[in-house]
């Protein structure tokens, strides 16, 4: 089986002003006359490893890549202004007409097979496929998961978690910790924000890991501050959209070429999410992985994305 | 290099143990009569248990007493669920203790034999040379709760095999009708559910290095399963007999004995939450998680930590 591609160069970098408020950082690498593909991160509002752009065999494939609204290197950073799902679905449009495309494989990963969701199910017929993996689907029971029921597999990272709530808040928890998050003084927020971090590190931790790949940490406590803020408005929101509708509009997806892949060991986002969702899209390819967890560099992972991708170099994606 | 189970080896004592009017137990030994007595406590409630299990402790060095608990197995009568309870169990325990003429043993249970130590351990300190517990289960709702409920999130598609039977009406009081349908007397009901209810068990265990030389994979006859399934109801549907979290609010009775806990990190059956509470309750025990192991004993890094831990033991005790 092969591992990831070499890191290819990126042949072209821009910033892409999308209203008055908001300016994304877009950059695209790989073969310029190849497939299109389009990368769409986690979150929301997180910074991405540029391993994840190794997936890809830059021969065959054109990867465009953005930072969306708020994150680490678009403008203004952290803004929650304008900044929804249905925002960020535009922005996806906008890129797709920009560079002159009918067409394009669209992939995600954890908020990015969430994003990548939303975006398909409004605009199937732009997505020549759809690889997703880690998957969310911005449902309550995930908030449920992360916030109670995961305590029960990963204890010490739920403690890390609820530490700096005080025990008589402890009853109405979820209320407790978006309230801090969000609370402007730092001395407030930053102790629920770090903890949160941590919790999501040790429920996605990686069954392999491979150093090399982890060594570049993008994350800062200012990207952290504005991961969790950006991620806890969506979630309390229901990610913008409609109460299960992804999983409603799953039908839509019926025509285009999919796959799932979901660490069977991923915690973060908890292998039911898959589940659900290939049950509401059965014509996807569903893979659950032995031995991963939630990151896309796990190395069981790696290999699935990469296989898959290899596959999917099979399909016909005309641009007109 | 740790050192993996000792040589096969066959009971030197077999009996069978009257307990009151209506219980016996079957009962065994097997090691060094002269050795260091360990009482080996197996999970279910109702479970059976390998012979594999002799094997954790040094032939030379322990006298190794395993008995099947009441209603299980080879006690008799199988499945009776009158006196029944925890607090039976435990007067079992001192009675076999007696009967043996020993003074203090040293206690191991892994699973449901965990909660059974720890009652035993903390109804009976004196007695408890050390307590080496594995797969740690306790009586909190929420714990009890994991396997027909919350356990869905991790494990969805053997949590689908355990419903599959429950008509979508009756799923919103999904522990009852589950419990109704495993003590309904027709075959045809308890034995589907029965059988999805140990699948899904298999499932959460997990096991992440499975040796087949240690473990019996033959089909179990459903009568064995129903007798496992319906302690397992009666047990757990009431808190275990104790009162509601007596475990781990009792467990300062444990902090004189010397004491391990072993808890598989990948173990979607008895989470590791509960080892973490109890080593919060017990900090003086020896904490050890292990990575990249489920529930079940014989999972490799499973064992060769309950191997090392008796290894241990032969210096501490």
């Amino acid at each position: 089986m092969r591992d990831l591609y070499p890191l290819s160069k990126r042949f072209d970098i821009r910033h892409v002003p999308v209203d008055d408020v908001h300016t994304l950082h877009v950059e695209q690498s790989g073969n310029p006359d190849g497939v299109p593909v389009v990368l769409v991160h986690g979150g929301p509002g997180a910074p991405w490893s540029r391993h994840n752009l190794r997936v890809f065999d830059p021969e065959h494939y054109w990867v465009i890549a953005f930072d969306q609204r708020g994150s680490w290197r678009s403008t203004p950073h952290g803004e929650l202004k304008d900044d929804t799902t249905p925002h960020l679905v535009a922005d996806m449009e906008r890129l797709r007409e920009l560079f002159g495309l009918e067409r394009w494989i669209v992939f995600g990963g954890s908020w990015g097979s969430t994003l990548s969701l939303a975006y398909a199910e409004i605009h199937p017929e732009r997505c020549a496929g759809l690889v997703l993996r880690g998957i969310s689907l911005g449902r309550t029971m995930e908030n449920q998961w992360g916030f109670h029921h995961s305590r029960q597999i990963r204890p010490q990272a739920w403690d890390a978690l609820v530490a700096s709530i005080p025990e008589d808040e402890r009853g109405d928890l979820d209320g407790a910790l978006m309230r801090r998050m969000l609370d402007p003084d730092p001395a407030v927020h930053w102790p629920v924000i770090k903890g949160w971090m941590d919790q999501a590190e040790e429920l996605g931790r990686s069954r392999h890991p491979d150093l090399e790949l982890d060594e570049e940490d993008l994350d800062t406590p200012e990207t952290d501050v504005v991961c969790a803020r950006i991620s806890i408005t969506y979630f309390a929101n229901d990610i913008f959209l409609p109460r299960n509708s992804l999983l409603d509009n799953a039908h839509r997806l019926a025509g285009i070429p999919g796959a799932i892949i979901h660490g069977e060991d991923d915690f973060n986002c908890p292998l039911a999410n898959a589940r659900d969702l290939h049950k509401a899209w059965p014509q996807a390819r569903y893979r659950p992985i032995r031995d991963a967890g939630h990151s896309a560099l796990d190395r069981n992972i790696r290999l699935a994305l990469v296989e898959t991708m290899n596959d999917f170099k099979t399909l016909e994606v005309e641009q007109s | 290099m740790t050192r993996d189970l000792y040589p096969a080896l066959e009971p030197f004592d077999v009996r069978r143990v009257r307990v009151d009017d209506v219980h016996t137990l079957h009962v065994e030994q097997s090691g060094n009569p002269e050795g260091v007595p360990v009482v080996f406590l197996h999970g279910g409630p109702g479970s059976m248990w390998s012979p594999h299990i002799r094997r954790f402790f040094d032939p030379d060095h322990y006298r190794v007493i395993a008995f099947d608990q009441r209603g299980s197995w080879r006690s008799t009568p199988l499945g009776e669920l009158g006196d029944n309870t925890t607090p039976h169990l435990i007067a079992d325990i001192e009675t076999l203790r007696e009967l043996f003429g020993i003074e203090r043993w040293i206690v191991f249970g892994g699973s449901w034999g965990s909660a059974l130590a720890l009652a035993y351990g903390e109804a009976h300190p004196v007695r408890c040379l050390g307590l080496v517990v594995r797969g740690i289960l306790v009586d909190a709702p929420e714990y009890l709760r994991w396997g027909f409920h919350e356990s869905r999130a991790v494990r969805p598609q053997a949590w689908e095999m355990l419903v599959a039977d429950v008509p979508q009406a009756e799923r919103d009081d999904l522990d009852n009708a589950l419990e109704r349908r495993m003590f309904d007397p027709d075959p045809a009901v308890h034995g589907l559910v029965i059988r999805a209810w140990m699948a899904q068990a298999g499932v959460l265990s997990n096991t992440r290095h499975p040796s087949p030389e240690f473990e019996d994979d033959s089909e179990t006859p459903l009568e064995f399963d129903r007798v496992g399934a319906r302690l397992s109801m009666a047990y757990l549907g009431n808190h275990m007999f104790l009162e509601p979290d007596s475990l781990l609010n009792n467990a300062h009775r444990l902090h004189p004995i010397p004491g391990i806990i072993i808890q598989g990190l990948d173990d979607y059956n008895t989470t590791p939450e509960q080892a973490w509470r109890l080593h919060q309750a017990w900090p003086q025990a020896d904490y050890r998680e292990i990575p990249d192991a489920g529930h079940s004993s014989m999972d490799r890094n499973n064992r060769l930590a309950l191997v090392e831990a008796m290894e241990d033991f032969k210096t501490l005790v």
